[in-house]
């Protein structure tokens, strides 16, 4: 048989599976890089039964009384309030009047404001915080063990800084074990990966079967990730990068050693995914590991300091959707955000704006086929 | 008593291996005197939708479903003129015409179909219903109506308004009968009396157009064909052959091309291929549908556009693909147009090195010859044989054990080969294996749903093989094998011939197949020139003898 | 490659080839009354139901294990057990969302219904609309359609415009069915349909050629011929019987009005409904008041009293009982989505018309939005039918077509039903391949 096949070599990096990967190599030099797409997208969670003493925190309709009481509303008033709620048709939205009554629940100047638009002028609910001891991620501040680090429970790495773990992690919304995705995670990839662009991760090395120090791209795609009849994302597709110049420093020094892929020298991170998620998604001291499993699939840990606001777009913009369905209660989440956001100071309120967060991916083979700007006036990124 | 006999003759032909070498076997004798040389033939479904498509427009929807082909001495083709319509059928196609009518007599295109407007809508007009009912008869006829059809579906259309009050609803429902006439859905070899030889009968002239059209554009005769067919054109061979070349010219070409090498490769076949979506999880729906269209593209391209030699389909790297199938063969192939748009067909050129050559390496024949699981050398090497090179290899025995060959994670045999050289210590099976497998085995490095590997459980794939006494080391020598190999032209001289004359090829049919294999050659090969001599030699217009009837029809010559 | 010229394929012949014929004439042939097959004088007619079920069922506690006849029922479609014989279960179809975003419990829907997604060109009717344009044009209601939740939620629509709006109340529904317009079907006139009369009438068209056409060919042909002619006859018959006044309908009762619970979202409310409702339906067809029934369970909103979740909410925050492997509330839920369903059955299958039952001539396709809510899976869906129809489509078998188009079998069951269609259904959704194991 003519063509070489890439088998060995990447069971030689990657010690896996028999499977073909798709790559590209570069004439410039001894180099080839390899490119993959993103196919799977959630918060990395590690929850197990009962790790939240007393119990998870309360759900939409307990919350209702709580938020009520919080507003001042007395024993009688809320139970005469949900008396009538209970009789009525439901009706529309502005004339519903417990709707009404939550949605504007903030208070600015003693006046009603939209809870989800003004998640600090409303009393904090007291959602408490997970105390696990594992979670996945990166020791982003290189300050190893501390009182509120983690270890990650298969790398084995210790002075893990992943504190949106414990903003999430006793909603059972958002409650998980890594692979499986929780429900909201879940939700929002779901609804967002038929039609998002996909994100591409590019790594290039000159040996890429041996190890050695390699360069990892994070960017994306035009198109959005292909599927197989049976739901499995779809290798060996074609792809083209989106050129848009924003992404374009995505560029991190990695290696490659055994069987792992990781940076080595941290940096911003700098993408776009998609309005329902993360407008925005950016990173300070971003950071990411990954290792292909038997079948060829690569599972990615990204990590880093994310700014809080952009966490928490979609509770706030989803509002009393989210709250109902998969958000737990955002004004809450955004109160617990604050507290555990522990990088970036904003001298003006001396609160932290970002917090340490880590994500998991999966990611297939695929080509990218680079493109140019189309007349120079590239930064909306997709056609 | 019957299996004993089965398993006797199959012996036979194990041991006489060697024969299957040579030219393909004949059926003994022609049709017995005093019958038609060619049955009549249904319409296939894309015929029925193309005649609709040329008669009433493209935006007509057919609504319904065809009984379905059978495949006869390996064509669909020859099937026709086997099958009738089951009661099941003639109500779907009655179905269809009362759509198909409904549509053409709609407020909405009736000026734009019927050729006049009656006195009044809400009686009968046999006038207008006349009009309308020759005028669309002759073409859905391939023929002028008689004067006595036409009366019939007049007085239909007028007792049909009769008691329905609406002149449209009566000639829609006198239109929908035409359309469900054996004279519509099956293509007749009608006959006349020959004058130039005294007591002999040939094909009436719109019986040539016909099977003309058919032949090379897989649908009706236009206009010209059926003016030509009106002036006796057809009769004259200097008439005859200017209508082939105008037709064999036209771009309708591609239809009729289509058509065959889509019957002649059993392309249809992938519409019904199923893969076990664990082991093959690219393999879906669109990815059958556009296999199918890649190899037709391929076939266009080399045979029609580029004028190229049949045998190159064999061994071109030139090929067509959508950004699915290009996934399943691990290539690149971006699609430069919007996000969420469908898949764009593409032309495509696989790298020198790459391990795809020629329609064998396609989808479309190392998956469809595969099982749903797994490979099959086997069933790979058999549709070689029969497919590409008109021979028969004989069905297996009864009650063999296949358990080695299935059993994909044997820790023993752990490829392909290993298994069925397992499976060929039985000697009963070895003699037949030996006609396929080797060709087969060849073929191993692409997986049941025809994505390229190097190995099969962990161990390296040998994909040395042999095709009579040719060896070779992998897939492109087995196409430059097919490419060389004798059968291979022979073959698909035989199946056009077969296909054109709707009958498989019998033995006095083999001077004249002779002749038509000796010119491929001589012209390099080119399928259209080869439909060209099909098409103009008097094989194909052959009308069995059978004494000529009386009351001929008025119309027509 | 060369290009066909489109303009050309535009042009029809019958008038010559200058004429383009540009409307799409979708329709136009609506209005047809369908097959024969479908109007046999001798057996009652064919009934179609339509049962959405939003909400999937449980991820691999439903598919059984085995394929082809003689399936056996996975935990979750146990319930279904008595019917076996007259069920199909149809597994790991899906739907195609080609790149479109994903609206949640609404773009599959519409694949479901129509055979595509709403985002581009005009919305087609969904299937049950067709199938109640060719069965349900003789009938005093084309269709019926019922929630179960109380409200007048509908998939059923005749086009992207014009949805049948779903009666939501047991009491409503009895007094538009049984009310002082019911029409009793055993007394009433009978008047031949003319166009059957002129369909019959243009056949004899076909038959009268039968000896002209039996000379011009030779004898291998005149089989042929012989065999397409008995088709006509076939046709023929069926005609003639449509022609005549049709067989007493046996089963038809008028049934007591019984007293409704309150028509809402609460489970409390919706079993004992879910009954009432069932027994309507199943009269209104037994008494040929209608031929199609659309169910919509508007399982989204439904909720235990004093719980604190929908089944919607449940399905997104309950979390997964990691003894169990699924999520016990949900699973609660869809088991008893699921029995409601089953005694739907049972009420069809327990309505007598002399020795058959209404369910040998009905045919329910039971649909849903997701393979799995929780994640809002489109692969691996849930499709059942219970009932052939009247012997249309083949029962008791377990169909495996992984990542084939769901489409597949709407197609199925209208071609089944007589609806004048080839292909079904938008983009990768679009199918011209039947269930061909079933037909």
């Amino acid at each position: 048989m003519v063509r070489k096949s890439p088998i060995t070599s990447v069971r030689a990096l990657l010690a896996l599976a028999p499977l073909l990967l798709a790559w590209v190599s570069t004439s410039a030099s001894a180099e080839e890089t390899r490119h993959f797409v993103m196919s799977k997208f959630w918060h990395a969670a590690n929850n197990a039964a009962d790790d939240c003493p007393g119990g998870v925190n309360p759900k939409y309709p307990e919350l209702v009384p709580i938020n009520l009481a919080n507003l001042g509303y007395s024993a009688r008033e809320i139970a005469a309030l949900l008396e009538r709620d209970a009789a009525s048709e439901g009706g529309d939205w502005e004339n519903d009047e417990l709707t009404q009554i939550l949605f504007y629940r903030a208070r600015i100047n003693g006046k009603p404001a939209n809870a989800y638009m003004h998640p600090l002028a409303v009393k904090d609910p007291g959602l408490k915080a997970w105390g696990g001891k594992m979670a996945y991620g990166f020791d982003l501040d290189g300050k190893g063990e501390t009182p509120t680090s983690f270890t990650d429970p298969e790398a084995g790495v210790k002075g893990v800084k992943h504190e949106l773990a414990r903003v999430y992690g006793c909603n059972d919304q958002f409650r998980a074990r890594l692979r499986d995705g929780s429900a909201a995670g879940l939700f929002f990839w779901m609804a967002i990966k038929d039609a998002a662009p996909a994100w591409t991760i590019s790594i290039t090395g000159e040996n890429l079967d041996k190890g050695g120090p390699v360069t990892i791209k994070i960017s994306r795609a035009m198109e959005p990730i292909r599927y197989n009849g049976n739901g499995t994302a779809r290798a060996d597709m074609s792809y083209r990068a989106d050129p848009d110049p924003r992404t374009a420093n995505n560029v991190y020094a990695g290696e490659v050693k055994d069987g792992l892929i990781s940076i080595t020298r941290p940096g911003p991170l700098f993408m776009i995914q998609e309005p329902l998620l993360f407008p925005l998604f950016t990173m300070h001291q971003f950071n990411a590991r990954m290792k292909m499993n038997a079948s060829g699939v690569l599972e990615v840990l990204i990590g880093g300091y994310q700014p809080i606001d952009e966490i928490y777009h979609f509770c706030g913009s989803a509002n009393m959707e989210a709250e109902k369905n998969f958000c737990a209660e955002p004004p809450g989440i955004y109160h617990l955000l604050v507290r555990h956001a522990d990088y970036d100071r904003d001298p003006a309120t001396g609160r932290n704006r970002a917090i340490s967060s880590t994500y998991y991916l999966e990611a297939v083979p695929a080509f990218l086929e680079p493109t140019i700007p189309v007349g120079g006036a590239s930064a909306g990124g997709t056609q | 008593m019957i299996k004993a006999l089965r398993r006797a003759a199959f012996a036979k032909v194990a041991f006489a291996a060697v024969i299957l070498a040579s030219a393909p076997a004949l059926p003994a004798s022609a049709p017995s005197a005093g019958e038609p040389a060619a049955p009549m033939r249904r319409l296939t479904p894309e015929q029925y939708a193309n005649i609709i498509e040329e008669v009433f427009g493209n935006s007509v929807e057919l609504g319904g479903r065809f009984e379905p082909d059978m495949r006869v001495e390996h064509l669909n083709e020859v099937g026709s003129g086997k099958v009738s319509v089951s009661s099941t059928g003639m109500a779907q196609y009655n179905a269809m015409a009362r759509t198909v009518a409904k549509q053409v007599t709609h407020p909405a295109n009736r000026h734009l179909m019927i050729p006049c407007t009656p006195a009044s809508a809400k009686a009968a007009d046999d006038a207008c219903a006349k009009q309308f009912l020759s005028r669309t008869g002759r073409l859905l006829f391939r023929r002028p109506m008689t004067e006595r059809e036409v009366g019939i579906y007049v007085r239909a259309a007028n007792v049909a308004t009769a008691s329905t009050g609406d002149f449209y609803t009566g000639l829609s429902l006198s239109l929908s009968s035409v359309l469900s006439s054996p004279q519509f859905l099956f293509r007749q070899a009608t006959i006349e009396a020959d004058p130039d030889n005294k007591g002999q009968v040939r094909l009436d002239s719109f019986a040539k157009a016909t099977r003309l059209s058919f032949f090379l554009w897989n649908s009706m005769p236009d206009e010209e064909l059926l003016v030509a067919a009106e002036k006796g054109e057809l009769r004259s061979r200097r008439g005859l052959e200017r209508q082939v070349a105008r037709m064999i010219a036209s771009p309708r070409l591609e239809k009729g091309v289509r058509a065959f090498f889509a019957d002649m490769f059993q392309l249809d076949d992938l519409a019904s291929l199923s893969k076990d979506s664990t082991i093959y999880p690219k393999y879906d729906a669109v990815v059958a549908k556009n296999a199918r269209e890649q190899t037709l593209r391929t076939i266009l391209d080399l045979v029609v556009d580029q004028k190229g030699d049949y045998r190159d389909l064999f061994r071109t790297r030139k090929t067509y693909l959508t950004q699915a199938l290009a996934s399943l063969y691990q290539v690149k192939l971006i699609n430069d147009i919007p996000n969420g748009s469908p898949d764009t067909w593409q032309e495509f050129t696989f790298a020198p090195n790459d391990p795809r050559t020629g329609l064998l390496t396609h989808l479309s024949f190392v998956g469809l010859h595969s099982h749903p699981g797994r490979t099959s050398a086997t069933l790979r090497g058999k549709a070689l044989r029969e497919i590409v090179m008109c021979q028969k290899v004989p069905a297996p025995p009864d009650a063999v054990d296949f358990a080695v060959v299935q059993d994909t994670s044997n820790p023993v045999h752990r490829t392909a080969r290993d298994r069925l050289t397992a499976h060929q210590a039985n000697p009963v099976c070895a003699g037949c294996h030996k006609l396929t497998d080797p060709m087969g085995l060849a073929l191993e490095n692409f997986d049941g749903s025809g994505a390229f590997r190097t190995k099969e459980n962990g161990v390296e794939i040998d994909t040395a093989g042999q095709l009579d006494n040719v060896k070779f080391n992998n897939a492109a020598e087995l196409g430059q094998a097919v490419y060389n190999h004798p059968a291979t032209t022979s073959c698909v001289v035989n199946r056009l011939a077969a296909y054109g004359l709707g009958r498989p090829v019998v033995l006095s049919d083999r001077e004249w197949i002779g002749t038509l294999t000796k010119e491929f050659a001589a012209k390099g090969h080119i399928v259209p020139a080869l439909m060209q001599a099909i098409a103009t030699s008097s094989t194909f217009f052959q009308a069995e003898a059978r004494p000529p009837i009386t009351g001929e029809r008025e119309a027509g010559n | 490659m060369r290009k066909f010229n489109r303009r050309m394929m535009l042009r029809g012949m019958v008038m010559g080839s200058g004429v383009a014929v540009g409307l799409p004439l979708l329709d136009a042939f609506f209005d047809t009354n369908g097959l024969a097959l479908a109007d046999t004088g001798t057996a009652p007619p064919s009934t179609f139901g339509h049962w959405y079920q939003g909400l999937g069922l449980n991820p691999g506690m439903w598919v059984p294990k085995k394929a082809g006849a003689g399936y056996e029922n996975n935990i979750q479609l146990k319930v279904l057990d008595p019917y076996r014989d007259k069920i199909n279960i149809f597994s790991g179809m899906k739907y195609f969302l080609d790149g479109r975003p994903h609206e949640t419990h609404t773009s599959t829907v519409q694949i479901a219904t129509t055979g595509a997604v709403f985002d581009s060109g005009p919305i087609g009717p969904s299937l049950d609309s067709k199938i109640a344009d060719v069965i349900g044009t003789r009938t005093r209601f084309r269709s019926l359609e019922v929630t179960l939740d109380g409200s007048r939620g509908s998939w059923s629509r005749r086009s992207g415009a014009s949805v049948n709006a779903s009666e939501g109340s047991p009491t409503a529904l009895y007094a538009r069915i049984f009310g002082a317009e019911f029409k009793d079907p055993n007394a009433a006139d009978f008047t031949p349909d003319p166009l059957v009369i002129a369909r019959k009438s243009v056949l004899s068209a076909i038959s009268e050629q039968r000896a002209d056409l039996a000379q011009q060919v030779g004898v291998a042909d005149r089989a042929r011929l012989d065999e397409f002619f008995t088709s006509i006859r076939d046709i023929e018959t069926q005609l003639e019987l449509e022609l005549q006044k049709p067989a007493p309908m046996v089963g038809c009762k008028i049934p007591a009005e019984e007293a409704e619970s309150k028509p809402d979202s609460s489970l409390e409310n919706i079993v004992p409904n879910s009954k009432i409702i069932a027994r309507l339906l199943s009269y209104a067809m037994a008494c040929g008041q209608t031929r199609v029934v659309n169910l919509n369970l508007g399982a989204q909103g439904w909720r235990r009293q004093g719980a604190p979740n929908t089944w919607h909410t449940a399905t997104h925050e309950e979390a997964i009982d990691p003894a169990l492997g699924y999520q016990k509330i949900v699973y609660g839920y869809i088991e008893q989505a699921n029995l409601i369903f089953a005694d739907f059955i049972k009420t069809l299958a327990e309505t007598r018309e002399g020795d058959r039952t209404l369910l040998d001539r009905s045919l329910v396709l039971w649909q849903t939005d997701h393979g799995d809510a929780r994640a809002h899976t489109v692969e691996d869906i849930p499709i059942i039918t219970a009932g052939s129809g009247g012997g249309l489509i083949k029962t008791g078998m377990h169909i495996a077509a992984p990542g084939e188009p769901c489409t597949r079998v709407g197609l199925t069951v209208q071609q089944a039903l007589g609806v004048p269609l080839n292909s079904w259904g938008g983009r990768s959704n679009q199918t011209s391949k039947t269930i061909t194991e079933i037909l």
